[in-house]
């Protein structure tokens, strides 16, 4: 399946992109699964603390993701 | 509930505030406003000054966010109206980035609202801070 994955604040220096779409392959995948793959392709993505949204809403990490959800990394926030 | 756009372009200007004052004139069942202003603070960071906050946001999500915020606050207190604006982009030291404008027909009401509001604004918006030190380099803001 295929998913778009969109990055904001710091998380935007380790990934170098905004957004991508990612591709899955294991079957009905989980949050931690997209994850992984995402830590693979960015090592850095370790070192930082973020949550994870899907389709806008935060979501814990055993959330199942469907073809064509949205998903953000979202570091600390500092509105205000 | 018409959808309201949050996010302005730069600073909120003193003008643009006073000019959201002066159209709550005509609605005379308000007995009381309460305002917060966010303002860049030019804090010393290992030597360093901050000059300047560049925000970015998730938008799609925020303002999903700022209409469940509008719509928890309309139930908890007694408000006539409630406005929320905040800053996108480069807002200077001493420039203000947050906004928020409630009223109600009685005074204690408005101030619990614009308290629990704020709070959750800071708490629960999907908004970044790139903290720009007068030197051009950087760090990211982090809320207490």
């Amino acid at each position: 399946m295929l998913v778009t994955v969109k990055y904001f604040g710091m998380v935007v220096e380790n990934t170098l992109t905004n957004s991508e779409v990612v591709a899955i392959e294991a079957l009905d995948p989980t949050i931690k699964d997209l994850e992984k793959i995402l830590q693979n392709k960015y090592p850095s993505l370790a070192n930082i603390t973020y949550n994870i949204a899907l389709n806008q809403q935060i979501q814990e990490k055993s959330t199942k993701i469907n073809d064509r959800d949205e998903l953000a990394f979202l570091p600390p926030f500092a509105g205000g | 509930m018409k959808k309201k756009n949050v996010f302005i372009k730069g600073a909120i200007t003193p003008d643009f505030i006073a000019n959201s004052i002066t159209k709550h004139q005509t609605k005379t069942t308000i007995g009381a406003h309460d305002i917060f202003l966010g303002q860049v603070r030019a804090d010393e960071i290992k030597g360093k000054t901050v000059a300047a906050i560049d925000y970015t946001a998730y938008e799609e999500m925020a303002n999903l966010k700022f209409d469940e915020i509008r719509e928890t606050t309309f139930v908890k207190f007694e408000l006539t109206c409630m406005h929320i604006y905040h800053s996108l982009g480069t807002v200077k030291a001493g420039e203000i980035c947050l906004f928020v404008f409630v009223s109600s027909p009685r005074r204690k009401e408005a101030m619990k609202a614009l308290e629990y509001l704020v709070e959750t604004i800071k708490a629960e918006s999907p908004i970044f801070g790139k903290e720009i030190f007068e030197d051009e380099t950087h760090q990211w803001k982090v809320n207490s």
